[in-house]
């Protein structure tokens, strides 16, 4: 009995111990932490527009990210909203979809997906869209840019997923990436204004086609994945992407 | 010399994969390229050496019917620490790395030095036999991760080897050295290159 008593106190100890320590480690890492959270989300935007920030300092991001990007906000109706700032919206992830839905609490009542986030880019001119949605074992979120034709592919980045190296985790090759550049002539809108997105289609040799980009060989569900939200994602921002101001 | 094998020892002869066949599980995960198999070698030694110096330093102390629970709870906490240390200093590392460095705790190297060596020598030799199974776990996971990037992507850390020449003339990367089978095989083969070496046979 005694014995136990001792062993029970000794757990007690040692929990109590390594939980204060963790505790006061990870208050005093935490805002580090958060800063580079914020800072990865705006590189990944400026990767998304073709601005190379492999070699930036934290600081030149910054400034990179100041003089290149608007964060501006949008309604359901496509219209520019101003009295809703970007920071009001919470990002909240749907479990089982992967979709990121954009809440706005106004006067108590929570609007979900009314108010949607986009970022203007100058130099190239462009909008950036964020995008999120399943792969195979994940969720994939990233940055999809369009030029300020508003079909024109400007570029695509995912700073977070968790798919298979080697296979899934292609699409944050360069190889793949490349494809949604402006130079390869990507569209997302046909003549008539209807959304076609674009296809990751697995059958490879969709040069020249303007709709469609190489898939990835042996990861079919990622890359059906990325078509399938894409596609999604886009069409909340219906209203305004199909308008040209 | 005592100090020299406890270091050695685990390097080859008593090699934790290929003789102990402890860690498989990681030695799967983190094997597709040789830069992920390096930061997870640092970032296992760090744990291993740690939680072995600690449980050597305690011990005497540690109720002999909780150990295990113990042993644990201070392995859990130091990669708890060093996933957050990593985001706060490496993030880009910390991205790649993402759930592994968690699965640290679920690797059985870490918590069979602890209960088989770290609670029953000193300090001193605790820490050395940290560093020993852990370079010993490094070098088997670098040479299986040497053999999957060059036969799966066509590259050892990242460099593109094999030349486009070879690829135009129909030469097709080995997918399935990507894929956890792949190092399976690798695996194998290293350890039964090395038990007929040694003529060593599992009871």
């Amino acid at each position: 009995m005694l014995n136990r008593l001792k062993s029970i106190k000794f757990v007690m100890l040692v929990s109590f111990v390594s939980s204060l320590l963790l505790a006061i480690i990870y208050s005093s890492v935490k805002p580090m932490v958060d800063t580079n959270i914020i800072l990865d989300k705006k590189q990944s935007i400026l990767k998304s527009i073709g601005v190379d920030t492999s070699l930036l300092s934290n600081n030149e991001i910054e400034i990179k990210y100041k003089n290149h990007i608007i964060e501006l906000v949008v309604d359901n109706n496509g219209n520019i909203v101003k009295n809703i700032d970007l920071s009001d919206i919470e990002w909240k992830e749907n479990k089982s979809s992967g979709q990121t839905n954009y809440i706005v609490k106004s006067e108590g009542e929570l609007l979900i997906n009314k108010y949607l986030p986009i970022y203007q880019s100058k130099n190239p001119n462009g909008y950036i869209i964020p995008i999120s949605g399943k792969g195979l074992w994940s969720t994939l979120k990233g940055y999809f840019a369009v030029s300020e034709d508003k079909s024109s592919t400007l570029g695509i980045v995912f700073y977070a997923h968790g798919e298979t190296p080697g296979l899934g985790a292609e699409i944050d090759k360069a190889w793949f990436q490349n494809q949604f550049k402006i130079d390869q002539g990507k569209k997302i809108f046909d003549e008539d204004r209807n959304l076609k997105s674009i296809k990751v289609n697995k059958q490879k040799n969709t040069l020249g086609k303007p709709y469609e980009v190489d898939g990835i060989t042996g990861a079919t569900v990622t890359s059906d994945g990325v078509t399938k939200f894409l596609k999604r994602d886009l069409q909340r921002y219906i209203n305004f992407l199909r308008v040209l101001n | 010399m005592l100090k020299n094998k406890v270091f050695t020892d685990p390097l080859i002869d008593n090699n934790p994969i290929t003789r102990q066949v402890l860690g498989i599980c990681s030695a799967l995960a983190v094997t597709v390229k040789v830069e992920q198999a390096i930061v997870m070698t640092f970032a296992l030694t760090f744990v291993l050496t740690m939680s072995n110096v600690i449980i050597s330093l305690f011990r005497k102390y540690i109720p002999h019917n909780v150990r295990i629970i113990i042993q644990l709870t201070i392995i859990a906490s130091l990669v708890v620490l060093i996933d957050l240390v990593l985001k706060a200093f490496l993030y880009s590392v910390s991205k790649e790395l993402s759930v592994f460095v968690g699965l640290i705790i679920t690797n059985c190297i870490v918590m069979g030095r602890a209960d088989a060596y770290a609670m029953n020598n000193n300090v001193k030799n605790s820490f050395i036999d940290g560093l020993g199974n852990s370079f010993g776990y490094g070098l088997i996971l670098i040479i299986v991760a040497i053999f999957r990037e060059f036969f799966g992507s066509g590259a050892i850390y990242g460099i593109t080897i094999i030349p486009s020449s070879l690829y135009d003339s129909g030469y097709i990367d080995n997918g399935l050295m990507l894929l956890a089978p792949g190092a399976f095989i690798v695996l194998g083969l290293i350890i039964w290159l090395q038990r007929t070496k040694t003529g060593f046979i599992e009871d």
